[in-house]
């Protein structure tokens, strides 16, 4: 019998779509090998429960109906949680390996599989399976393994950790950077993603994911990475990048990374991460309408009046409006670009660069400009920031890289490399908006 | 029991069991209508048999004998399809009855597990098992491709399994 992959042959059998070939040989090794039989039996078995009746406990058309069942299935276990808390506690803690949050940076909820959730404003927090998040594009947690392996999650970001261990995790979106001790090739570390499936046996890697692709930056060692897609494999090795898509319209492959950049120039529409991107040609129409509304021209003449306004501003320009993100405290407006999804380069912040940002207040606000940015060793990943007040109206800062300073003033940010750069205002009437992001060399 | 009782606690049994005979069968025989048919069939077997049942054993061990002997007696038939072989199913359904406890904690934690999914995949889960939208008619409203359905399928199912997995352990710690 040929060496198969089990996982799959299985998944293809419980949609119907196996060969006759693949049934037999799955046959075969349920007959012989007690572990194909029970990861069949496993995996069989959720399929059985999602199948039954949508009146039974599998449903999931109407959550908000099953959260009775739910509740009261916890109810009757807390009296044996309470029963059980001493001893569980002391087993866990002895037993189970240890996965520590390190490293917290503004607004970090923890929400552990049983479903309670909490946010965490101080490190040292173990956790185990559960999904850690970080809120804001400001925010940050890190993540300790026993092992001494690091994962750090940043800016608008969630991952889930599927298992005690903390070795399968999930990254169902944003930004993460790993820095993983050797593992055991037979336990490797892996992640997931919409995209794609890492393994890791020991490495410095990078992951920017959400629904529709992954890219993986690969600093030291290497990680292999599977293509969801169409099961297509590749290894990226140190210095290498890739990215998996949704859809496999091209081959999976890898490509190194180029030297750094210290030069950048946003791409408002395809950078944005956090924020609303309102196109030009929508912003003249609401604009003309104003004016329209305003007496300033006449209706006869909006189109010709909009179509000399859009011959005079540049094809593809726009912006990008905040949008309230809460924390623990209050809601700030934020907008946040990513200097990695899309940029071919790394781009490392020069202390004599500077970053050209222009937008438009709706009224006298205060704006906090950031950075995340990050050493190369990926150990020392930080926020920057400035802080400016503005007039309403169209605003043109310079803000030069060597005054983006931690909170606590220690460190700035030259000679870091960009992940990402974000605004926020805590006025909701600013109507912050930004409408280029630019950082300049000398 | 008189005829007319014993066909109404004959179909309250059945009506209060189903989705155990359901799964019991889908473990083995995966095509949903397929499990239908064998349930089906194996309620006419039931109904005939009924009289003998002895009311104070639990009906759900008489009647999964009975619907073991019918998975079999459909696999024998199928064996041109790609369906498990009788001895696979056998030893399946060997490992489940020493495995009652996992299954049945299964089927408990996978209520919560599913709460835990996100939206996106929520819908999936919904349109395929639920709605019973074939694989294609769900790459036509993602505008995705089959595959990509299929492979989200399987991310999802794996993750709700990893999820099960985990909170029994948590429990049994």
């Amino acid at each position: 019998m040929k060496e198969r992959n089990w996982e799959s042959i299985i998944t293809k059998h419980l949609d119907g779509v196996a060969t006759i070939e693949e049934v037999a040989d799955l046959s075969k090794a349920i007959e012989s090998d007690e572990s194909v039989r029970l990861l069949y039996l496993r995996m069989a078995r959720v399929h059985a429960v999602l199948a039954t009746s949508p009146n039974d406990v599998g449903r999931v058309v109407s959550i908000d109906e099953e959260r009775p069942i739910s509740r009261r299935w916890w109810m009757q276990a807390a009296a044996v949680f309470v029963v059980l808390l001493a001893s569980f506690a002391m087993v866990w803690f002895e037993a189970s390996p240890q996965v520590v949050i390190t490293d917290i940076n503004g607004a970090v909820r923890w929400t552990r599989i049983d479903g309670e959730s909490r946010y965490i404003s101080t490190p040292g927090s173990s956790v185990s399976a559960g999904t850690l998040e970080s809120m804001t594009p400001d925010s940050s947690a890190t993540l300790k393994f026993e092992d001494g392996s690091t994962v750090t999650i940043s800016g608008r970001s969630n991952l889930m950790l599927l298992n005690e261990d903390g070795k399968i995790l999930s990254l169902r979106e944003g930004l993460l950077f790993a820095s993983v001790e050797p593992q055991r090739s037979s336990k490797p570390l892996r992640l997931n993603t919409s995209t794609a499936e890492m393994t890791v046996l020991g490495t410095r890697f990078d992951v920017i994911a959400d629904d529709s692709q992954t890219q993986i930056i690969v600093n030291e060692g290497r990680v292999g990475l599977q293509r969801i897609a169409d099961d297509s494999t590749v290894e990226v090795q140190a210095g290498y990048h890739t990215k998996a898509t949704l859809e496999a319209l091209s081959p999976l492959q890898t490509m190194a990374i180029s030297g750094p950049a210290r030069t950048w120039k946003a791409d408002l529409e395809h950078d944005v991460d956090h924020g609303r991107w309102v196109p030009v040609e929508i912003l003249l129409r609401i604009e003309l309408g104003r004016d329209i509304d305003a007496g300033r021209i006449q209706e006869k003449d909006a189109r010709q009046v909009y179509a000399e306004r859009l011959a005079n501003v540049p094809e593809g320009s726009g912006a990008i409006f905040a949008e309230p993100v809460r924390n623990q405290r209050e809601t700030l407006y934020f907008s946040s670009l990513s200097a990695k999804r899309n940029a071919l380069r790394p781009i490392l912040l020069s202390a004599e660069a500077r970053f050209r940002i222009q937008g438009k207040v709706s009224s006298p606000s205060g704006i906090a400009i950031g950075v995340v940015a990050s050493d190369v060793e990926r150990s020392n990943a930080g926020r920057f920031v400035v802080r400016r007040r503005i007039d309403a109206g169209g605003f043109d800062l310079q803000i030069p890289v060597n005054e983006l300073k931690e909170e606590n003033f220690l460190r700035g940010a030259v000679g870091l490399e960009l992940f990402s750069l974000y605004f926020y205002s805590a006025e909701s009437e600013s109507e912050l908006r930004i409408t280029s992001a630019e950082l300049m060399g000398n | 029991m008189g005829h007319k009782t014993s066909h109404n606690e004959f179909a309250r049994l059945l009506v209060e069991h189903r989705s155990v005979f359901l799964r019991y069968v889908l473990t083995k025989v995966p095509n949903r209508a397929d499990a239908h048919d064998i349930v089906q069939e194996c309620s006419v077997a039931l109904w005939r048999k009924f009289e003998a049942y002895d009311t104070s054993q639990p009906f759900v061990a008489w009647a999964l004998g009975f619907l073991r002997l019918e998975v079999l007696k459909f696999l024998k038939k199928s064996q041109k399809r790609a369906q498990l072989s009788v001895h696979a199913a056998e030893v399946l359904m060997e490992e489940e009855q020493c495995n009652e406890q996992l299954t049945n904690s299964i089927d408990k934690h996978l209520v919560h597990c599913l709460e835990e999914l996100p939206e996106q995949q929520r819908a999936i889960i919904d349109g395929y098992y639920y709605r019973e939208f074939s694989v294609k008619e769900l790459a036509t409203k993602y505008q995705r491709t089959e595959q990509v359905i299929y492979k989200k399928l399987q991310r999802i199912r794996s993750s709700l399994q990893l999820c099960v997995e985990g909170q029994i352990r948590m429990l049994r710690s």
